[in-house]
Parts: structure tokens; C-alpha cells; sequence
């Protein structure tokens, strides 16, 4: 019997395994994909989206292999991660505030605080507390601006190889990737034992004393959902509130002052403009966070040449949970997924906000009429955690609401997603439950 | 359609096949009040199996008061040309593209100017394009009429060019392309209609914006009604037996009889354009009805030749490189703006009546 089986081995699974097995537990990771097979990996990432498509902002190598154009994730081991950079961003803490549609947050930042460092070591990151920005800070506050700090991961993590090293260093890690079907025996209010039936035919029977479903923002809901019925025979096939950050591109800027600031901002290529914090709270706005990026690929340019040259302004969108959007896992997947109106009208509302303050900090704004958004793929939402939790919803710990060895940790756990990239909150929140199971012991 | 009203269709193409004989169908219209004007009689196939094939107009004896020309476009104008000269009374209905070679442009819009002459063009007609072109008409200065990956250059101009009239602008234009769009603004106004290219089934779509209201079709059809799911800014289509009813949220706003039979041939395929095809079929359904019940209500045959000829114009390299095969045809100063890819002001002699701004970036 097995302490922990975990369903998903990417950022979220790694970040329960780790620190788990660090404490002398065992653990089983459960693989729908493959190992080492790219290919097969895209072919098991395809869902159908009837309206918006679902597929990744960034092709990555999905198109060489001439599978799909854009699949939205990459499934098998390490996941997105097989070769996930991107920009390491907690949520911030108006993100932990917000009431919509009946969800929050159950807990505020604090909570996840030590989480997010956690990370931070873990995944070697750190976002940069550099006084030197300060001045600049200070100026764009002045404006009315926020300064929102990433981390840039330009050299890609590969959560395979990281697995690998886990596999030679704990021998009680025992990996079962090509999980053609995975079958959960549900009684009493907990899954009593699991068969795993892989691509090869072998059938293995897994018993474990907690389960951890970390199988991504799409594939969690739907094993969420479907441990639902199991425990409770009630079906709830649309689970709704998905959630993306889709990005865009908002306007161009045209710089004329505070160049030596741009040019800082630009070089290190970490931060984005947004609103303040209380004031976004107050409005009802989403957190969307402007992001600058030169139209010359080149960003060490000398402080003139901004002047001579235009500033895209990309924009990356926070989308509240919406009833329209959602997941239909019995239909392989289904993602209804779309743009709204009210996400459209609040995103013109920051717009139109946020580029006088712009403006007055570096230059003529051109805005956009519209903005042309794509999915950053970055699922969210559909079993939102609540402090009091109903149907496919989730504890503030994570557990399933039906079943009490079940937790979830994807972003599908998510009541509100911010503008942020959800990796580092899904590796905070995988950190947070390692703890939680070593002290239910 | 009630009574007896011969059709003549010059073609036995894709675009037969598909549309004009499955649209005449739905309508009522009897396979032997058809008849088909062919390159070569051979047998039959799907939905023209039981239509009367000629291979020569002169077989023609009948007296038709409709005719469909959809022949392949190297013989377009000249099926056209004699089609209008053997039935002047006729109702003529020509295919987009309209024309293949420039020097064909003084003909088509002298015949143009023959009454009864109207393009087959469907997408301003199309019945999921109602909505967003009301939208347009209460945001005539503001709105944005968005076609995505789907359909070509011609069309989208026919159905910018209705959005227009439906909003109370004025027709004259900049077509204007930048790497993959094709834009269409209007003078005195911010409105704007856009053409995203390239064609791809899983993301095309439809949408119409004004700043504040939001339609967008996603070609979604369903013969199932999936509860809770009716989203109020999305178009969906419902097969209900022999009816498909169209909706924005929850409110149908048109309702089609269309044999199952008919449906099938678009719906078997499962795909965002098969849903698209249906839906120019239907239009064709509703253009062709006006045109037995004698008040044709289709889009005109020269403000498709405009669009064909901006099409060209505004067009992709790979056509520029075709179109300057005959470039020798050309006007001078339309051989001169097209060399340097700077505006062609469209008031040459030879472009007559076709008066509208082209622009082609220099790439």
C-alpha cells in the first residue's frame, strides 16, 4: 500500500511528490501519457472546443511534429513541463479578495506565502527584490501605475529529467506512465483501491492512503467530476467557470519621456503595468497587466532609440468565472471556452483607465478598438475550492467535497485566476498539501 | 413553389452539386423543372441523378425565367454573355467570382447594366449574419465586423459592403491588406470589416462587436438541446426534424424548412465550414425564392464586380503574380500603381464605374 498516488506528473504532482518523499513517504504517480514520446504526448493533449479554440499561446515543438497545430498542453511525464518557460508570477493579493459569481478564495495570500517561496527554491527562481527599481516603482505609483514583477524562465525546466533524478534517488517512488484507463473504486466516501490499465495490457492494481489528482486544469475537472458521481451517483456533466488569461495585443505606445525608466523596464524584460490594487478592488475591474515589448526583437538598446521606435502594449487578460464557459468531460473533453462580452467591456474599462497614466509616465498610448485575444492555455476554474463547498467544489485544503482521501491541486482548484501565469500557484498549492498530508500523517 | 417555373442551371460542379440543386430542392422545385447546361453530358450523381443535362445551349428549347450560371471561371462571362442574349427576359443569377480575366471587365459591366442581372453571392444573406448586421446598423460609426479563417476576399467585401448599406454608409471604401487581414473601413466613419486569413476549420468564426455589444458564431449546430447551455451573444443553430431554427441565446430569430435529406449533405460531415455551407445554402434558398415570386432580392451583379476586382487588387502575391501574366491587358496607370504597390485611385477608363481606393502594402 502505497501512502500517496497521484494522478499527473506535472508541475503540481512534482511538487506534492518531491517534498513527500523528501519525508520518507511513498508515493505512486499515475501517467496518461508517455515518457519520452513527444508525438503521442500531442495526440493526447487534443480537446474539442466548439467556440473559442483551446491551444497553447506558444507552439513550442508541437508543430514539427505535424500532430496539431496548437495543442494545449503537452501530456505524458513532466507534462506541460516536458519543456514549460515561461513567467514565474504569484497571484496577487486583490486576487485573493475577490468575490464573483459566488466563489473566493477560502484563505488570502498569506496563507500561500511560504508556499510560493517554497517554489521559488524548488524550481531555482527568485523574483527580484532589487532596490534599484524602487525610483521607478515610486515614479509609476505616482501615476497611478502598478509595477507587477515577474520571473522570466528562459531556459526551459524539463520535469522529466527532474522526475528521473527523484526515480535514482527514492526508491519508494515507483512511476506508471501510458495509463491507458484508470478505474477508481469508490465506497464508503473514499476510493478503496485503483486499476491502472496500461498501453502494454499490464493491469496493476494500486492501494493507496491518499489520492492526489494533479492532472491539469482540463483533465482534473473531469476526474473530479467523474469521482463525483462515482461517490454521490450525481451527475454533473458541465462543470462551469472555466477560466484562461487570454493575451492580446491592447495599443502601442509611443515614447517620448521617462526614456531611462522604459529602457530599464524593457532590458529586464520582468515587469508589467497595471492598475492599483485597491483600486481594481473597488471598480470590479480584473487584474489585467499590460506587458511592454519592443517591436525590435533587440532589447539592450540605448534609451534614444526608444524614442524612435513604437512599444507594443500586450495585454493579458484576467477572465472572472463565467456559467457560459466550462467542461463537458463526457464528451472526451469539451472545452466551451470564449471571450465574453463582460470580459471585453472590462478590459476596455482598464484600457481606457490605465493609458493616460501610461501616457503621463512615457508617451502617446494608440489604443486598439479590438483586441485580438488568443487562449494562453492556462485552464482554471471548473472545481473551484470554497469555504463551503458544494458538488464538484473543493475544500480549502483541497479535498474533494464527496470523497475524504481525495484532493485536488490543479488549477481547476482555482475561484479566481488574476492575470498570472497559475504554475507557480499550482506548485504553491502542491507545496501547501505535501505539508498538510505529512502532518495528517 | 406552387407553380411550374423551369430553372436552368449552366454548370454541373461542386457549387451545383452542393448548392443551387439542394437550395431549388428545398424550395420545392421539381427535378424536371430543372435543367442542366454541361461541358460534357456524362451520368449523374448524387442530387443531380433525375435532372434533364444538355451539353449545348442550342439544345436549349424552352423559354427559362430563371437562369443559374456557376460554370468554371475561364467560360463564366461568355456562358453569361449568351445566357443574357438567349433569354433577355430572364432573371440571371452569375457566380462569384464573377470574372477571371481583366480584359472581361469593360463586358460584364456593360452587361451589368442589363436589367435582371444579379450575383449569386450569398454571404450578405446569409441568415446567421442578420443579427450582427442590426448590430451594425445600431453602432453604424463603431462597429467591427470580424470574419475569421473562413470563406475568401470576395465574399467578405460583399458582406462589408452590406453592412454598410445596412448601417447607412456610404460605399466607398479603403480595402486595405496587412499580412494575414484583409480590412474594409468606410469613409467618414470608424467602423471597420475585417478578413482573417487563412482558411482553418477548427477557428473560424464569425463576430461583430461595437464596443460595447457582442455576437459571435462559432458555427454551432446542434440536434440536441444541451440544458443551461445558451449563451446570449453566441448564435447557435438547432435541428429540430425538418426545421433548423437559429438562436442568440435563447431566442430564436429565424426558423428554415429544409428536408433532412438536404441537411444531411452538410451536416454528415461534422465540421465549422460544413456548418457554414448550410448556412449559404439556406441563402441561396431565400435569394432564389425571391427570384421565382419575381422581387429578386439579391446583391448586386457590379457591386460584385467591384468586389472582385479590390479582391484581385488587395490579393496575395502568389494571385498578384498570376494577375501580372496578363498584366499587358491592364491599363497604364493601373499597370503603374500595381507595379509599385502604392493607392490605385480605381477611376481609370478601363475600371469605368468601379470607383473605389485599393491598397496593397509593398512588401
Amino acid at each position: 500500500m502505497y501512502d500517496i498516488a497521484i494522478y499527473g506528473s506535472g508541475f503540481a504532482g512534482y511538487s506534492v511528490a518531491a517534498p513527500l518523499l523528501e519525508r520518507g513517504y511513498s508515493v505512486v504517480v499515475v501517467e496518461k501519457g508517455p515518457r519520452n514520446d513527444f508525438r503521442k504526448s500531442v495526440e493526447l493533449a487534443q480537446v474539442i472546443s466548439p467556440w473559442q479554440t483551446v491551444e497553447s499561446a506558444v507552439h513550442f515543438g508541437a508543430v514539427e511534429f505535424g500532430v496539431a497545430a496548437n495543442p494545449p498542453r503537452f501530456i505524458g511525464l513532466g507534462g506541460t513541463s516536458s519543456v514549460w518557460s515561461g513567467r514565474w508570477r504569484p497571484l496577487d493579493a486583490v486576487d485573493f479578495l475577490r468575490f464573483k459569481d459566488g466563489r473566493s478564495w477560502p484563505f488570502d495570500i498569506s496563507e500561500l506565502e511560504p508556499h510560493y517561496l517554497a517554489a521559488s527554491v524548488r524550481f531555482e527562481f527568485s523574483l527580484r527584490n532589487n532596490l534599484d527599481f524602487e525610483p521607478i516603482r515610486r515614479r509609476a505609483l505616482n501615476c497611478g501605475l502598478r509595477l507587477v514583477q515577474t520571473a522570466l524562465q528562459t531556459e526551459p525546466i524539463r520535469l522529466t529529467e527532474r522526475w528521473g533524478r527523484l526515480e535514482d534517488d527514492y526508491p519508494r517512488l515507483v512511476i506508471l506512465s501510458d495509463a491507458a484507463q484508470t478505474e477508481f473504486n469508490v465506497s464508503n466516501g473514499t476510493i478503496e483501491d485503483v486499476f491502472v490499465r496500461r498501453n502494454n495490457g499490464h493491469r496493476t492494481k494500486i492501494e493507496a492512503h491518499d489520492h492526489v489528482i494533479a492532472a491539469g486544469g482540463i483533465a482534473s475537472a473531469g476526474l473530479v467530476g467523474e469521482l463525483h458521481h462515482a461517490a454521490t451517483g450525481c451527475l454533473q456533466p458541465f462543470l462551469d467557470g472555466y477560466m484562461d488569461h487570454p493575451k492580446g495585443l491592447a495599443g502601442t505606445l509611443w515614447p517620448t519621456r521617462g526614456l531611462e525608466d522604459l529602457d530599464e523596464l524593457l532590458k529586464q524584460n520582468e515587469f508589467g503595468l497595471s492598475l492599483p490594487e485597491d483600486e481594481l478592488l473597488q471598480r470590479g475591474i480584473g487584474n489585467h497587466v499590460v506587458l511592454l515589448e519592443p517591436t525590435d526583437s533587440r532589447r539592450d538598446r540605448a534609451v534614444a532609440r526608444w524614442s524612435k521606435h513604437a512599444i507594443k502594449l500586450r495585454l493579458s487578460a484576467e477572465q472572472f468565472p463565467e456559467k457560459w464557459n466550462g467542461i463537458d468531460y463526457r464528451r472526451s473533453s469539451e472545452v466551451r471556452w470564449r471571450i465574453s462580452v463582460d470580459t471585453r467591456r472590462d478590459v476596455n474599462l482598464f484600457f481606457r483607465l490605465i493609458s493616460p497614466r501610461i501616457e503621463a509616465l512615457f508617451g502617446r498610448v494608440d489604443g486598439k478598438a479590438w483586441i485580438d485575444f488568443v487562449g494562453a492555455s492556462h485552464p482554471a476554474g471548473c472545481t473551484p475550492m470554497s469555504s463551503k463547498p458544494s458538488g464538484c467544489q473543493l475544500h480549502p485544503n483541497g479535498r474533494l467535497n464527496s470523497l475524504t482521501n481525495v484532493y485536488c491541486i490543479s488549477s481547476s482548484a482555482f475561484p479566481c485566476g488574476g492575470s498570472a501565469n497559475p504554475t507557480m500557484t499550482i506548485a504553491a498549492l502542491g507545496n501547501r498539501l505535501s505539508e498538510q498530508l505529512t502532518c495528517n500523517g | 413553389m406552387g407553380k411550374f417555373t423551369p430553372v436552368l442551371i449552366a454548370g454541373a460542379g461542386w457549387r451545383v452539386s452542393q448548392f443551387v440543386v439542394p437550395a431549388l430542392l428545398s424550395l420545392g422545385i421539381r427535378r424536371n423543372d430543372i435543367a442542366i447546361l454541361r461541358r460534357q453530358l456524362v451520368e449523374p450523381e448524387g442530387v443531380l441523378v433525375g435532372i434533364h443535362a444538355v451539353d449545348r445551349m442550342e439544345a436549349l428549347s424552352e423559354s427559362y425565367p430563371l437562369t443559374i450560371n456557376c460554370v468554371a471561371d475561364d467560360a463564366l462571362v461568355d456562358i453569361q454573355r449568351r445566357l443574357v442574349h438567349r433569354f433577355p427576359k430572364a432573371v440571371h443569377f452569375c457566380d462569384t467570382p464573377i470574372f477571371r480575366r481583366w480584359n472581361e471587365l469593360p463586358q460584364l459591366i456593360e452587361m451589368a447594366r442589363a436589367n435582371k442581372l444579379f450575383s449569386l453571392e450569398d454571404w450578405p444573406t446569409m441568415p446567421n449574419i442578420k443579427p450582427m448586421l442590426d448590430l451594425c446598423a445600431r453602432s453604424p460609426n463603431s462597429y467591427q465586423l470580424r470574419f475569421e479563417h473562413i470563406g475568401i476576399a470576395t465574399h467578405f467585401l460583399s458582406a462589408a459592403r452590406t453592412a454598410a448599406i445596412v448601417a447607412g454608409q456610404s460605399q466607398r471604401r479603403i480595402v486595405r491588406r496587412e499580412k494575414d487581414d484583409l480590412t474594409c473601413r468606410f469613409f467618414g466613419t470608424d467602423a471597420i470589416c475585417v478578413h482573417r486569413e487563412p482558411k482553418d476549420a477548427a477557428r473560424s468564426k464569425i463576430i461583430a462587436w461595437n464596443g460595447d455589444q457582442l455576437i459571435e458564431d462559432f458555427f454551432e449546430i446542434r440536434e440536441t438541446d444541451i440544458p443551461g447551455i445558451a449563451c446570449d451573444d453566441v448564435i447557435c443553430r438547432r435541428v429540430e426534424g425538418d426545421k433548423l431554427r437559429y438562436f442568440l441565446g435563447n431566442r430564436c430569430f429565424r426558423e428554415v424548412d429544409i428536408p433532412k435529406t438536404i441537411m444531411a449533405l452538410f451536416l454528415d460531415r461534422g465540421t465549422r465550414f460544413a456548418v457554414h455551407e448550410l448556412d449559404k445554402c439556406i441563402s441561396l434558398m431565400d435569394v432564389l425564392r425571391t427570384a421565382l415570386e419575381g422581387k429578386t432580392n439579391a446583391y448586386g451583379y457590379l457591386e460584385s464586380v467591384k468586389d472582385a476586382v479590390a479582391s484581385r487588387l488587395v490579393n496575395k502575391r502568389s494571385q498578384v503574380r498570376a494577375l501580372s501574366d496578363r498584366i499587358q491587358q491592364l491599363p497604364t496607370r493601373v499597370i503603374s500603381a500595381f507595379r509599385e504597390g502604392r493607392i490605385l485611385s480605381g477611376a481609370s477608363r478601363r475600371l469605368g464605374p468601379v470607383r473605389e481606393l485599393y491598397w496593397r502594402r509593398r512588401r
